[in-house]
């Protein structure tokens, strides 16, 4: 059905970002294309639209059904896009207008605008068919509900293939699992080609018949996702599929012996000012001993983000005693000596934020030494490059700012500078997730090191549960502002107590490749959401 | 929250605003050095004709008193008396207010539309060659003072090509309205420098909006072009487009004032000038309140629709 | 090709700013005196004839543009040091301190610059003081806004915050962390700041307010009836004043693309 036939796309330098790029997708086939950020494959996904940055310059054919997507302008290529193909990118819910109605949305790009066919389409996407829902904006829908929103729209207008991009990129376990169950059901249902573009291997190997490995504009290796996965061909497949967390992987248990660096008795946090202040962590307790990884998992919105920035001391509307070493820390930063400063950091989510803009890495990283330990001049120097090449970064980001580099590279200059300070409490709040796999492992792997070389303290927030089988020896379940359950990672993984936690992990499927054969239509057993007593920051 | 309190709770601070305005401009005028009675009866006038005149006009109550006398008949509709010629100061200002509004109003309109022009087609292509051209021109537009380039148009559609009237008298009893080419060269001028300033932030917005995943969602679903900037792109700039219009709104009645003498247009600018000669204060306080209503609506307007707009804003009773 | 271009376009606007301040040692005796018949041709001996008054036009154009560059040059630089100081101390530490500067810059944008201007005109008559004053009263407030706006969005942005937990006390934090990342847009805006401080100088001369020196503003105001006569006098003063604004302009939004990020 559509053929990508020695693509090449390459910028005005004459640089190949794509480089003879051979792809098939048969009718009604399911294709996956998986490579890390760089390897080209967002300009494959736009190109199967027929849309290429201007600027490049392309040589090859897409096909499809034998004309070439690449050839059309104007009507013909709005035709195609319109009628033929569906595209979704990262995050569909945030392809929604917010000044559309979920009618309007339903209706604008479709050939058939009748009130009984927006009802087919609310009630294909699960949503209610009523025409009261019709009429509401995106904004009044909760998450999961634009997710399928989205997907109705460009389902719409009937097209033959889906062309999904990063679909699963930002979202968490839940939010992920919903798009692609819901993507599979359609594909099924209405025997729709499907190309999926990833670089979250597990996800696509859920979802396809065929795999394509992409490296640097490359196809490497290619064929039916079961010999890919089982019996890979190339160095670099082999490597991508080992560096996925598995959920059997066992981290060093405690030693109970060794000291508490962190503990925190009975948080309460709150959000909000006035008559809109509400308690989003409501009696929190936790320990950290010296030279553990303690995981701390649990919804998005759930107050992870929360519990980590009152411990910080950047959210001071919170009760509770938190010391470290046994010695009572201040509420606010501000108010905190330098030296408890120095004791305790913070690898944020958003580590592009957290860097000045302005600053150099060299001077990023040296702040913290010059204030804490006082390092001037060629020690200052020396320490700054030891840390850069702790973190496996090369010597020429040195000189660079933020807007140099990429997502990868600023979040391991966070890690760095958070290091400088040679902290005994760290704190990481989903610090790998928009991670490629490949460097994922490596940050792992070196913070795993740091652990047992300087005793590091770690609290670890992630909703990966295979990081956290990797990393943490103890896990701590949050849910409703409060712990639902805690032990030992591997017993909470594999024998929960709590019908949250179990819930949590049925959403987690281990990477398990689709059977050749298809699987009948089984309509599937959700277990009942748990109505959340607290509300959870959007 | 919903809409009708959101909107009482602006109108209120916006009332505010406008008070405190009131009070600093009363205050700032009664600053002024001089004497309004010696400035109106000459300088051969012994003190008890000067006293006598300063009590007529209430000028020798304390200011706090005669704030708060103006204020209440203000806010019956009377701004009081203007000291030189005697008349009711609504009277005096009403007609060159009605004036000026209207140039203000055409060239508002005007600007606006063209500045959409410029800044939806700049925005779109940002560093094309249209682009660069539209933004460079404008900047120049922006920074050359509004009366040169008034200066340069009369010189050259009046004095070179004489197309166009060189001075825009009104007709006696008439309005500015029954000869309109005397109001294209004032409207040229003072629109020029609305759409480049308008134009250059209007690009700005929407070269923003265009970088929004839903426009680029949009564009790929294969919507025709004018489609995705009318549905997709442009609901996301009515903020930021309705601020810019309100700012221009109030540059535009600073402006008039100078681009009023240059074509000796009878407007505000006439009636400003000679109270601040005269020391006619009433016609100050009464004009300078005005201009601040002005002004304070239209950004409540601006923030009104801002709001309105925004769906998030029009929460339903579920 | 057109970084070369905008560099060049800055010349003329040197050349301005040259025969403005370096003009009035260029005069020989007075240039208001009135030496032959109004809106004369130009001669030998007077390069550009003469203005409505019968006075030497190009003396004047000499003498007439030093207040209009220097004034403000002079009063943009105190608006940006104030506002910046006003706006980035009210987003910092927030509170009452935030809510009164902000109350006061909303009042302040809600009056007319005009009016300020001719108010004060009045009252102190045409001094360097009087418009730099007026200038302040009407650019402060918006550079205040910006400022604040902009060091909000630098607290958001969580370096702030981190730099703190990183060692960092208040006057490295402002110094460091804050002022780098704000002083971008307010460059740019200065560029306004400045075409505005121009206009409002040259505007006061061709209100007619009389400073008694030659001002090019005032060139334009008075010997604009008699255009047909002998353009020179509003002319030549015009294009100056264009030149110098447009060029001050275009130089300050240079300055500012240079220190972005």
């Amino acid at each position: 059905m559509i053929t990508v036939e020695d693509l090449t796309i390459s910028d005005s330098r004459g640089r190949p970002i794509l480089d003879h790029v051979n792809v098939t997708l048969p009718v009604g086939g399911r294709l996956g294309i998986v490579g890390e950020s760089g390897s080209g494959k967002t300009t494959l996904a736009q190109a199967l639209l027929g849309a290429v940055s201007p600027g490049l310059h392309h040589t090859g054919e897409v096909r499809y059904e034998g004309e070439d997507v690449m050839a059309l302008r104007g009507r013909e290529l709005r035709r195609f896009r319109s009628r033929r193909i569906a595209y979704l990118p990262q995050d569909p819910a945030s392809t929604l207008t917010p000044t559309m109605r979920v009618r309007r949305q339903l209706t604008e790009l479709a050939r058939d605008k009748s009130t009984d066919a927006v009802r087919r389409r609310l009630r294909e996407v699960g949503l209610p068919h009523t025409d009261h829902f019709a009429r509401r904006y995106p904004h009044e829908l909760s998450g999961g509900q634009r997710q399928r929103l989205a997907l109705a729209r460009v389902i719409a207008t009937d097209p033959t293939v889906i062309v999904l991009d990063e679909p699963t990129t930002g979202l968490d376990i839940l939010a992920q699992n919903l798009v692609l169950e819901l993507v599979d059901d359609l594909v099924r249902s209405r025997r729709l080609g499907l190309i999926f573009i990833t670089h979250n291997l597990s996800a696509a190997s859920r979802m396809v018949d065929d795999l394509a490995v992409m490296r640097t504009g490359r196809i490497v290796e290619s064929g039916p996702v079961r010999t890919v996965l089982s019996e890979p061909s190339e160095t670099y497949t082999r490597q991508l599929i080992d560096a996925i967390p598995r959920l059997d992987a066992t981290a060093t248990e405690p030693e109970t012996s060794t000291a508490v660096a962190l503990s925190v008795t009975d948080l309460h946090a709150f959000h909000g000012r006035g008559k809109s202040r509400v308690p989003v962590i409501a009696g929190l307790s936790l320990a950290v001993h010296r030279g553990e990884c303690v995981a701390l998992l649990g919804e998005s919105g759930g107050g992870k983000t929360t519990v980590a920035r009152s411990i910080y001391g950047v959210h001071p509307d919170f009760t509770g005693d938190i010391r470290i070493d046994g010695d009572p820390i201040a509420k606010r930063m501000r108010d905190r000596p330098m030296s408890q400063r120095s004791r305790i950091q913070l690898v944020p989510q958003d580590a592009t934020g957290s860097l000045n803009p302005r600053h150099t890495v060299r001077a990023s990283i040296g702040a913290p030494l010059r204030a804490f330990h006082g390092h001037t001049g060629t020690e200052l120097a020396s320490e700054v490059e030891r840390l850069v090449d702790l973190v496996r970064l090369p010597g020429d980001v040195l000189e660079r700012r933020p807007g140099q580099l990429s997502g990868g590279q600023i979040q391991r200059v966070a890690i760095a500078r958070a290091l400088a300070c040679r902290p005994d409490v760290l704190l990481c709040d989903e610090m790998t997730s928009n991670l490629d796999v490949h460097v994922q492992q490596e940050i792992l792997a070196l913070v795993d090191r740091i652990r047992t070389d300087m005793s590091l303290a770690i609290l670890l927030i992630t909703h990966d549960l295979g990081v956290i089988s990797q990393m943490a020896g103890r896990t701590l379940v949050l849910n409703d502002g409060q712990l639902c359950e805690q032990g030992p990672t591997a017993t909470v993984l594999s024998n929960p107590d709590h019908p949250w936690t179990g819930y949590l992990l049925a959403e987690n499927q281990l990477p398990a490749p689709r059977s050749a054969e298809r699987d009948p239509v089984i309509p599937r057993q959700r277990p009942t959401e748990p109505e959340p007593l607290m509300r959870t920051i959007d | 929250m919903p809409v009708v309190r959101l909107i009482a709770q602006k109108f209120a601070a916006a009332t505010v605003t406008i008070l405190a305005v009131s009070a600093v401009l009363f205050m700032a005028i009664e600053v002024l050095p001089g004497d309004a009675a010696a400035a109106m009866l000459g300088g051969n006038t012994t003190i008890e004709q000067l006293e006598a005149q300063r009590a007529e006009w209430g000028l020798d109550q304390p200011a706090t008193t005669r704030y708060l006398d103006w204020l209440i008949s203000a806010l019956q509709g009377d701004l009081g008396t203007s000291f030189i010629s005697g008349e009711a100061v609504t009277t005096e200002i009403a007609q060159p207010l009605w004036f000026t509004t209207i140039l203000v109003a055409i060239s508002a309109v005007v600007s606006l539309v063209l500045a959409l022009l410029f800044g939806v087609l700049a925005g779109l292509r940002p560093g094309s060659r249209l682009d660069r051209m539209l933004s460079g021109s404008a900047l120049v537009v922006v920074a050359v003072p509004q009366f040169v380039i008034a200066g340069l148009l009369v010189m050259l559609f009046a004095l070179t090509l004489g197309v166009l009237p060189a001075v825009s008298l009104v007709p006696i009893g008439g309005s500015p309205l029954d000869r309109p080419a005397i109001l294209v060269l004032p409207v040229i001028a003072l629109a020029s420098f609305g759409i480049a300033w308008a134009g250059r932030l209007i690009r700005a917005a929407v070269a923003d909006a265009n970088t929004a995943p839903n426009v680029r969602a949009a564009r790929l679903a294969g919507l025709p072009e004018p489609l995705v900037v009318w549905r997709h792109l442009l609901p996301a700039t009515v903020p930021a487009t309705a601020q810019v219009f309100a700012w221009l709104i109030s540059g535009l009645f600073g402006s008039t004032t100078v681009i009023e003498r240059v074509f000796n247009y009878p407007g505000l600018s006439e009636v400003l000038i000679s109270a601040v000669r005269n020391h006619d204060l009433a016609v100050l306080e009464g004009v300078g309140i005005l201009l601040a209503m002005i002004i304070v609506l239209a950004f409540l307007t601006a923030d009104l629709i801002g709001t309105l707009v925004d769906p998030k804003r029009r929460v339903r009773p579920s | 090709m057109t970084r070369h271009l905008r560099a060049l376009a800055l010349v003329p606007g040197l050349v301005v700013a040259l025969i403005a301040v370096a003009g009035p040692w260029l005069v020989s005796g007075d240039p208001l005196s009135i030496i032959d018949l109004p809106y004369g041709a130009p001669t030998g001996e007077h390069w550009l004839g003469t203005d409505h008054a019968g006075r030497d036009v190009w003396q004047q154009t000499l003498a007439g543009g030093r207040p209009l560059v220097v004034v403000p040059l002079v009063a943009v630089t105190l608006t940006v040091l104030i506002g910046t100081a006003t706006g980035m101390f009210a987003a910092f530490l927030g509170g009452t301190v935030d809510a009164v500067v902000s109350r006061l810059d909303t009042i302040a944008l809600a009056i007319p610059a005009i009016l300020v201007l001719l108010l004060l005109l009045h009252s102190w008559g045409n001094h360097a003081g009087t418009l730099i004053v007026a200038i302040l009263i009407a650019s402060v407030p918006f550079v205040s806004r910006l400022a604040r706006a902009a060091t909000l969005q630098a607290m958001n942005s969580g370096y702030v915050e981190q730099a703190i937990g990183l060692g960092a006390g208040t006057v490295t934090v402002v110094r460091r962390e804050i002022l780098p990342n704000i002083i971008g847009p307010i460059i740019a805006d200065a560029g306004t700041r400045l075409a505005i401080a121009i206009t409002l100088t040259a505007v006061t001369g061709f209100l007619g307010f009389d400073s008694g020196q030659a001002n090019w503003g005032a060139m334009v105001n008075q010997n604009f009836e008699g255009m047909a006569l002998s353009p020179w006098g509003v002319l030549v003063p015009a294009i100056l004043l264009a030149v110098l604004a447009v060029s001050a302009n275009l130089s300050l939004d240079r300055l500012a693309e240079r220190m972005a990020p």
